[in-house]
């Protein structure tokens, strides 16, 4: 019961009528007893670790696109002071990031033959001075231990953090994480979950609940000036959706609750990525 | 306590590389015949804050480069500073100068070996460069007694249990 809490309390909302569990002894017939024990609010429970599994990927790539981005935005400032024909700072760049079984890669490279005398320095050979402006490794040493930090604090979604602190809150983090939270603990998708369950009477207060969501969301996007991001997150969203749904995922998530949480958690994960770092 | 405020590391490296008997330059090649070794800190990262701070971890990334007439001598003093460059002689060397931080972790992170460099030299020059990373800690002896200055100066100690 403590650990449901705490998810629930992870949401930010309450943890709602349903989110109970009991259990206790019965006698049965004589001489036999029966332990027994009820959740609800199991759904969303195991909706809140489909989510993280599905989600976490995407986001990895885009805090490793980010990050790596960052990287080479450090190098070229290191390195600025020391432009002589600007090929080097010209030549620093991140590639796209790609996709690793489990996780994301990024790579930052400098392309000009006199880069590693940069990096790791020389002899002069007309002053015997020793020339040392080291640029690409002073950039990672700064980025690593903030794309650490954000990873690791994504990765405590699945037990305590509430918000991202630190570099994390810069990545795009928060957006995620509050995708994360309104996705799987809005009342509209937890009655919804229910419906499909097979619970009926919910449709009703369930649409008043979409709706409800939909224009306050609609209103402070338009207060915040943010309006075209939350129109690419909706398309992308479902455009995100959609293409999971059809793609590899195993037989027993293609249909019923389980395809509507993919749906749902692609969705806001690739309308992140969009929202958050391309636009 | 005394205190060392610059970065305690580099200087402990500096001092190991001396033992070796090279000469040494502290990020300038030394005025000196070659082999030399010079020295010179690529990064710091602060974990939790300055190293002025007691409770702050740190990691360096310290460059030696190690240069010589030939391939053989430059690769001798590479070796001559792998070998001496260790937990036991960092921790002396901390303990010598009052520095209050222990090793926590010493990597050859780049071992980029020995280069020949030619060009437009009237003899070749060979460089060998090792970078360590080196993690550090307070020993904790200074949350006992602390030094702070504040901004307008005024030193005071501060006692913290």
């Amino acid at each position: 019961m403590a650990q449901l809490g705490e998810i629930a309390n992870v949401s930010g909302y309450k943890p709602g009528p349903a989110l109970t569990a009991a259990g206790g002894v019965r006698s049965a017939t004589l001489g036999t007893w029966n332990l027994y024990a009820t959740m609800q609010g199991q759904r969303v429970l195991m909706e809140h670790f489909y989510a993280l599994s599905a989600i976490y990927q995407p986001a990895m790539m885009v805090m490793t696109e980010y990050f790596g981005n960052l990287m080479a935005e450090f190098a070229r400032a290191i390195h600025e002071k020391n432009i002589d024909t600007g090929a080097t700072y010209d030549s620093i760049m991140a590639s796209p990031v790609m996709p690793m079984p489990n996780g994301a890669a990024i790579q930052v490279s400098v392309a000009t033959p006199q880069a590693q005398f940069l990096e790791f320095g020389f002899v002069h050979h007309w002053t015997g001075q020793w020339i040392h402006n080291p640029f690409m490794m002073p950039a990672a040493d700064a980025v690593a231990p903030m794309y650490v930090d954000a990873l690791q604090q994504f990765m405590q979604l699945a037990t305590f953090r509430k918000f991202f602190t630190g570099p994390a809150s810069d990545a795009g983090g928060n957006d995620i994480l509050g995708m994360v939270r309104n996705s799987l603990y809005s009342y509209s998708k937890y009655a919804g979950d229910i419906q499909v369950l097979g619970f009926g009477g919910l449709s009703k207060s369930r649409g008043i609940a979409i709706k409800g969501a939909k224009g306050i969301g609609n209103i402070q996007a338009a207060q915040s000036g943010t309006m075209m991001a939350r129109l690419v997150r909706i398309g992308a969203g479902r455009f995100g959706g959609s293409a999971i749904r059809g793609g590899n995922f195993g037989s027993g998530m293609m249909t019923g609750p389980g395809a509507r949480i993919y749906n749902r958690i692609s969705g806001r994960a690739f309308g992140g990525s969009l929202s958050g770092i391309r636009m | 306590m005394a205190r060392a405020l610059l970065s305690p590391v580099i200087d402990a490296c500096i001092a190991i590389a001396e033992s070796t008997g090279l000469s040494v330059g502290d990020g300038v090649a030394p005025d000196c015949p070659k082999p030399f070794v010079v020295v010179s800190a690529v990064s710091s990262r602060r974990y939790d804050g300055p190293l002025s701070d007691g409770e702050a971890d740190s990691a360096d990334r310290i460059q030696f480069a190690c240069v010589g007439n030939t391939r053989q001598s430059a690769d001798l003093a590479r070796d001559k500073v792998r070998a001496a460059l260790t937990f036991t002689a960092l921790d002396a060397q901390f303990n010598t100068n009052g520095a209050d931080r222990r090793t926590l972790r010493l990597i050859l992170d780049i071992p980029r070996g020995v280069q020949r460099d030619d060009r437009g030299l009237p003899e070749p020059i060979f460089t060998g460069i090792d970078q360590y990373l080196i993690e550090t800690t307070p020993t904790g002896a200074s949350l006992m007694d602390r030094t702070v200055t504040d901004s307008v100066g005024v030193t005071d100690t501060v006692a913290t249990v």
